[in-house]
């Protein structure tokens, strides 16, 4: 690897680049009203979740939509679901940053606030799922080590801890630069949390050296983790003998999928975030056009997995694997699949292949469709497996008012924090920018 | 990456400690996850000394009537949860064992069997594999146990079970004044958020330890009869020791007429059919 | 790092080995595998007998108790009935014993009728009040009547009570879905009150509509009898052909099932004789020489039969009903069985019985219950106003009740029906009832005083009870368990109330309780010393009475069917109602555990359900588990819709015994009561259970 010598100038000039301008003002700013009063309306719908899980707590899960057969619904979902766009940061910073593609600097930083952001949503929505979630702890006192619960617990507690570490060594330099080049109005707790958090970095060529090795070993462990994070999120269901669920795809189809809905929420994120901090200098068509050949592509990945998945299942044509099949295809689960396939392949691949419209409503669109799509199709496996069991009878679920409830407050809860996020961190990582610049 | 173009204070004397952990770590770790892999995963028959007792079950379809008689038993051996329709309309009334409709297609035509159907107490039960908690396990006779007070309600062994015989309880069973009195004591009262089973109603096997202990005699075929087969008036259930040859279900789980449901999984159940003819 | 393999090495490669091996270990044995609790040491456990008396069966049971509470109900071991097994009822009882809603003491009421306002008043005063009302009517005794659906010796203590009033006015309620077809036959009294089918020794049962598994008595016996017809004989498997509009129990465990319009089986057996006949499969000598009619019924069958008519009136392929006739013409021994519906049907059906020579194989029982005497009494031998099945319309009819006051015990018509509103309004007409129920149910709500008897388990029993063939016992039990509350039994009840009446009452019933009339009864069998261990004698083998009397002769060319006028009126679709065994009789909804057996097939509990054939469905545009109407010519109830593929694509099946407004919580508002739509015929006063016309709406 090669040595990166930063000019050493840039930390000396006394006033703000162009681009220091326009990331840092806005966390200079005061809040406008709009922005509040976004804030407070995903609060209010944060806490009717959160109000929905008490009762639930209180009353147990007989208050959702669940029995037999169908024993998993809408909360592992949303858990996937979460795991799959935190899978943005990560990906894409990883990634590109293993392969130094340039054109991933202007959203690295925002692709690791949402995985930041996203891990907490994902991991209660276990806790929510279970019947006795107080005892959550059982499974460290009483760990069984052939469970893939237990390794999925493993592989997102090492997750949460390395893209945490990561998106914190990634925002240091950054740090450093809040502390020295935001405005003095700023309330001093920011002040103090700057100056603490950004561990005294001053820019020196010894800190930008280890700061290069430590990024280059956390992207290597990350890139390992995003593949070990969702293909066992797959496993959970691919080791089980259930119809539907019972295939080795399932762990790379995972993976697949995760990439793509981190990728579309990316670009959906990343153009209100342009259009917002009015970073179209840094965010430019090219960066967009990237952005969109590289969803284009996992795209059509996705489309693979699930033609080769389908494909196989038809062709073995196994009646219990055929029952689940087709009450997705023409059955009771025909919406969910349906939309699936549109909302994760058609729509995106032709917006995405022919640019219909402008690029940023291309990525706007199909990210959208996308994350509804992926939604779906998490449905899709997880629930008409559960309606079809091997043991001769045909369930129903559809999910209760609670879990809209759970699952509407946990996606405000997740923008607000990311918006809390976009308050106190700078959204574009401007070492970064800089440094590809040159 | 070579250690030597960095400026940083990381010394080759470093990086062999590391390795040397890695290494250490490598061998601790290598018999630890084979041991459990083999344990654990791997198919086998588990290895069954032959004075063990190994409790299993045979079902006449033939002499079956599906009347049902034993689903109450179960249901007042057990203190199952009473029910009621909102919980029906959603699939949630517990019953350990139940009559299902299996329409088997033959070249005469389809044919509906009615199977009365407790946990089939797999040797190679793909609910135990999947519990994080190892709160589901296979004892030394066989019975597929659960254990309340560690379960903390995933439902991943619900859903891994291919007979759709464990059973979450989706809130706290209502047991209202003076119904609570009818319990049997010598079985625990289900809790909202747990998943429970068919255990072959092992507290008379207990029950039925104690007495011969307390005789100072062997456990005897006949002492230990789950409450299905007892209150079964077509007398279409057998119950034993699978492991000695002599007993009747030993006998009967080798007629032609025998099989096993979903037998292709190889989770060995220890509850066989005779099918009609 | 030094070069080689030092022994320092050596060891720590040892050690971490052994560390490996033993963590999993330590982690998987102590830390992952679950201990065995112990149980709760068990003070004071023991078995006691008591009989149930969900049925004429009287199962005896073994009550479970663990100091001193009952927690536990199985089969008495070794009894020659029910051989320690249990039906699902008797299974329940405990529920019934627990059942929160129980009454827990006399009520009298205080608002109008049917208000629901009770007011409680002691078992003194509320012999007093029955007692005076009985004594206004002295001097008209036939203006006394009781209802006894009570089983066992209670009921003929009731019996006695009426008769010692000297009313006719006693009335023992059937359930005709459990009996057999005994209208089809006379003996020197009448229609016979019992009768047996010998299914040991047949080789082939026909079963025309008769959910026989599910609908007759004794349960217990009956699931016992088909698994030794299929496994009980070394090389002998009894074969069973069934006809009926849907794949019920019995459907699904013969061999074969052959779907028909509900209601239509008579049809289908004239059909089948028809075939015997044409095909010379009868048997000739026999039929012609010993059957009264058989040349008119030959001519009959063979002008108007063809086996093409099952196609028009029952909704049968013809070449099924020709291998029905050629399956009973190859065997010797075959069996045709069906329920006691319509007149038509029960002789239709057992036509063929008489064609193929085979009704030797039914016997006549012993009615052991009616000669059961309690003493030399004087029998009144005058029969009762009016016959229990046309009960509701006489007293309609008349302009002023002909009964004044009425006792009723164990019996439910407000619910059961048939045309339950048809009773409400007729009980309504009745200046004084009293009802002993332990629940609140449909009738004790129309009451004026109600009485609630203990259960099963809290009172004495006994009572003769006969098994399938005929063999006669006498079961006794002492009550298991201390009364929860304040309950009296109806004979305990009926015989305080003698007493007090003094004169000839009290001569007639001169015991002061019901166990002391027990135990004189259990002395006539030897069993007077062992009564309260309870237990049970063998009274008499079974009697095969030559009396007994088919003949051909009443068989009309028709059972007049609607089948195509109710096409006309709207109601294209035919009803058949089921009769689940957990509530047979019309009872035991209110038990939670019963309430999760009804429908294994359908997949449905705790709900009124109206299956209809997937095809009927889409043509109608009803979805699975919808909610719907079912209405018929007599009114509508509401049911969920399921599809249900194995059945006839013109009928909608509905289960018999939900839809109570009264019994407690686990029963009232639940469901509907298919009763509510079925139609009385006017000329038997029997329910159209099977074949009414319906239809179905959302």
């Amino acid at each position: 690897m090669s040595q990166i010598i930063m000019d050493a100038s840039v930390m000396e000039k006394p006033e703000r680049s162009k681009l220091e301008h326009t990331v840092l003002k806005p966390l200079e700013r005061l809040p406008t009203k709009g922005q509040n009063v976004l804030l407070a309306f995903l609060a209010l719908v944060f806490l009717i979740g959160l109000g929905a899980w008490a009762r639930q707590l209180a009353l147990g899960l007989a208050v959702t939509g669940l029995g037999v057969p169908v024993f998993w619904g809408v909360y592992i979902v949303n858990f996937i679901f979460f795991i799959g766009i935190s899978h943005a940061g990560t990906l894409l910073s990883a990634i590109l940053r293993i392969v130094k593609a340039d054109w991933r600097a202007p959203f690295t930083r925002l692709a690791e606030m949402i995985t930041i952001t996203s891990i907490p949503f994902a991991a209660t929505c276990v806790i929510v799922d279970m019947g006795r979630p107080e005892r959550f702890l059982n499974v460290i006192l009483y760990p069984h080590f052939t469970s893939p619960i237990l390794w999925d617990v493993c592989c997102i507690t090492t997750y949460i801890i390395t893209s945490s570490l990561y998106f914190y060594t990634a925002l240091i330099p950054d740090l450093a630069l809040c502390r020295d080049r935001l405005e003095p109005h700023i309330s001093s707790w920011r002040k103090e949390f700057y100056q603490l958090s950004s561990l005294g970095w001053t820019g020196t060529d010894v800190q930008k050296r280890v700061h290069h090795n430590i990024m280059t070993i956390l992207s290597i462990v990350l890139l390992a983790l995003v593949i070990s994070v969702h293909t066992n999120v797959g496993f959970v269901f691919g080791m089980t003998i259930k119809p539907g669920w019972h295939t080795a795809v399932i762990g790379p189809y995972f993976v697949i999928g995760a990439a793509l809905q981190g990728l579309g929420i990316l670009g959906l994120i990343a153009i209100f975030v342009r259009w917002f901090f009015r970073l179209h200098t840094w965010i430019t068509e090219k960066h967009l056009d990237s952005l969109r050949q590289f969803t284009l592509a996992l795209t059509c990945f996705w489309g693979y997995f699930t033609g080769v998945e389908i494909l196989t299942t038809f062709y073995g044509h196994a009646p219990a694997e055929m029952q689940v099949l087709w009450s997705k295809i023409s059955g009771p689960f025909w919406w969910s699949f349906w939309g699936m396939i549109l909302g994760c392949f058609v729509i995106p691949f032709f917006l995405m292949a022919f640019r219909p419209v402008r690029l940023s409503r291309v990525l706007v669109l199909s990210g959208l469709s996308i994350n509804i799509g992926m939604w779906l199709e998490r449905y899709t496996i997880v629930v008409p497996s559960g309606a079809n069991p091997l043991a001769y009878f045909v369930g129903h679920y559809f999910p209760s008012l609670t879990e809209w409830a759970i699952t509407a407050g946990w996606v405000a809860g997740f923008f607000m924090l990311l918006l809390l996020f976009m308050r106190i961190f700078p959204v574009v990582t401007v070492w970064e920018v800089e440094e590809v610049g040159h | 990456m070579s250690n030597h173009e960095k400026g940083v204070s990381l010394t080759d004397n470093h990086s062999t400690t590391r390795r040397g952990f890695f290494k250490g770590a490598a061998v601790f770790l290598l018999p630890f996850v084979f041991r459990r892999a083999r344990a654990e995963v791997a198919p086998r028959k588990r290895e069954v000394k032959s004075g063990t007792r190994l409790w299993g079950m045979v079902i006449d379809l033939d002499r079956c009537t599906a009347c049902q008689s034993c689903v109450i038993a179960c249901s007042v051996e057990n203190n199952q949860m009473l029910g009621n329709p909102q919980e029906a309309a959603m699939g949630r009334v517990i019953r350990w064992i139940r009559v299902q409709p299996v329409v088997k297609e033959s070249a005469g035509g389809s044919r509906q069997s009615l199977m009365p159907m407790p946990c089939m107490q797999c040797e190679d039960p793909p609910c135990i594999k999947v519990c994080p908690t190892a709160a589901t396990f296979l004892d030394p006779e066989g019975i597929v146990g659960q254990v309340y007070p560690r379960c903390i309600g995933c439902r991943y062994c619900v859903n891994s079970c291919p007979y759709t015989a464990k059973f979450f309880n989706w809130e706290t069973p209502s047991w209202p004044k003076p119904m609570a009195e009818a319990q049997n004591p010598d079985v625990s009262p289900r809790y909202k958020g747990i998943v429970e089973k068919c255990l072959f109603c092992h507290q008379r096997l207990q029950r039925a330890k104690e007495k011969a202990a307390f005789e100072k005699r062997a456990l005897a075929e006949g002492d230990y009869i789950p409450a299905c087969v007892l209150a079964c008036p077509a007398k279409a259930i057998a119950f034993g020791d699978l492991n000695d040859p002599g007993s009747e279900v030993s006998r009967l789980s080798q007629s032609p007429r025998a099989y096993r449901l979903l037998d292709e999984l190889g989770t060995e159940p220890k509850v066989s059919y005779l099918r009609e003819e | 790092m030094k070069e080689g393999f030092t022994r320092r090495d050596f060891f720590k490669i040892g050690a971490l080995i052994g560390a490996g091996y033993a963590l999993p270990r330590v982690i998987g044995d102590e830390i992952c595998k679950p201990k065995e609790d112990g149980l709760p040491p068990l003070n004071a456990e023991s078995f006691v007998p008591t009989i149930c008396r969900q049925c004429p069966a009287l199962c005896l049971q073994k009550i479970r108790l663990v100091s001193g509470k009952p927690v536990g109900v199985e089969g008495m071991p070794g009894h020659p009935l029910n051989q320690g097994a249990l039906c699902s009822k008797g299974l329940a009882v405990l529920q019934e014993f627990y059942h929160p809603d129980r009454l827990t003491g006399p009520l009298k009421r205080r608002g109008p009728r049917g208000s629901g306002d009770w007011e409680k008043i002691s078992w003194p005063a509320a012999a007093n009040l029955v007692r005076s009302q009985m004594v206004s009517v002295e001097r008209n005794p036939g203006a006394f009547g009781i209802f006894s659906g009570s089983f066992g010796l209670q009921g003929k203590v009731m019996e006695k009570f009426a008769r010692a009033f000297g009313t006719p006015n006693f009335w023992r309620p059937h359930w005709e879905p459990s009996e057999p077809p005994l209208d089809a036959f006379r003996n020197p009294r009448g229609v016979p009150e019992k009768i047996s089918y010998d299914f040991n020794s047949a080789d082939l049962i026909v079963s025309f509509g008769w959910d026989w598994l599910q609908q007759m008595d004794s349960p217990v016996e009956v699931q016992r009898l088909f698994s030794e017809l299929r496994r009980g004989r070394q090389g002998h498997r009894t074969r069973f052909l069934h006809l009926e509009s849907q794949l019920s129990i019995s459907a699904a465990k013969s061999d074969e099932w052959f779907p028909i319009l509900p209601g239509r089986e008579g049809v289908a057996a004239l059909c089948v004789a028809h075939v015997l006949i044409s095909e010379g499969l009868y048997d000739k000598g026999l039929s012609e020489r010993r059957v009264k009619g058989f040349d008119s019924f030959k001519r009959m069958v063979l002008k108007e039969y063809p086996p093409d008519r099952a196609e028009k009136d029952c909704g049968m392929r013809a070449e099924d009903i020709r291998r029905i006739a050629r399956a009973m013409g190859s065997v010797k021994r075959s069996l045709a069985i069906t329920w006691r519906s319509s007149l038509f049907n029960q002789e239709a059906v057992n036509s063929l019985n008489l064609l193929t020579d085979n009704s030797d194989l039914i016997h006549e029982i012993r009615d052991f219950n009616g000669a059961f005497s309690l003493s030399k009494a004087t029998h009144s031998e005058k029969t009762p106003l009016a016959d229990i099945k046309k009960w509701p319309k006489f007293f309609l009819n008349a302009s002023r009740s002909p009964i004044e006051v009425l006792l009723i015990d164990g019996f439910n018509p407000a619910f059961t029906g048939p045309d339950p509103s048809a009773w409400k309004e007729a009980l309504g007409k009745i200046p004084f009832i009293a009802s002993f129920s332990p629940f609140m149910d449909e009738t004790s709500s129309l009451a004026d005083l109600i009485l609630p008897p203990p259960v099963s388990i809290e009172s004495w029993q006994g009572g003769v009870a006969e098994s399938l063939d005929g063999t006669a016992f006498f079961n006794f039990a002492p009550p298991a368990v201390q009364p929860l509350h304040d309950t009296k039994d109806a004979a305990d009840f009926a015989l305080g109330i003698a007493r007090a009446m003094g004169g000839r009452m009290a001569s007639l019933l001169p015991w002061g309780s019901f166990e002391e009339a027990l135990r004189g009864v259990a002395k006539g069998y030897g069993a007077g010393k062992d009564l309260k261990k309870g237990g049970w004698r063998k009274i008499a083998p079974p009697v095969h009475g030559a009396s007994l009397q088919a003949s051909l002769e009443n068989l009309k060319t028709s059972d007049g069917g609607d089948l195509f006028e109710a096409d006309k009126s709207g109601y294209p679709l035919k009803l058949c109602v089921q009769f689940p065994l957990c509530f047979s009789r019309g009872e035991g909804a209110h038990l939670p555990y019963l309430q999760s057996l009804p429908g294994p097939q359908i997949g449905e509990q705790w709900e009124t359900w109206a299956a209809i054939h997937p095809q009927t469905a889409s043509r109608l545009g009803i979805e699975d588990r919808q909610m719907v109407w079912v209405s018929s010519s007599s009114g509508r109830i509401r049911a969920r819709a399921r599809l249900y593929e194995k059945m006839d694509t013109h009928t909608v099946s509905i289960p018999f015994g939900l839809g109570h407004s009264e019994m407690g919580r686990w029963a009232a508002g639940v469901g509907s009561n298919p009763a509510e739509i079925v139609a009385i015929e006017a000329s038997s006063g029997k329910p159209r259970w099977q074949g009414q016309g319906v239809n179905i709406h959302v």
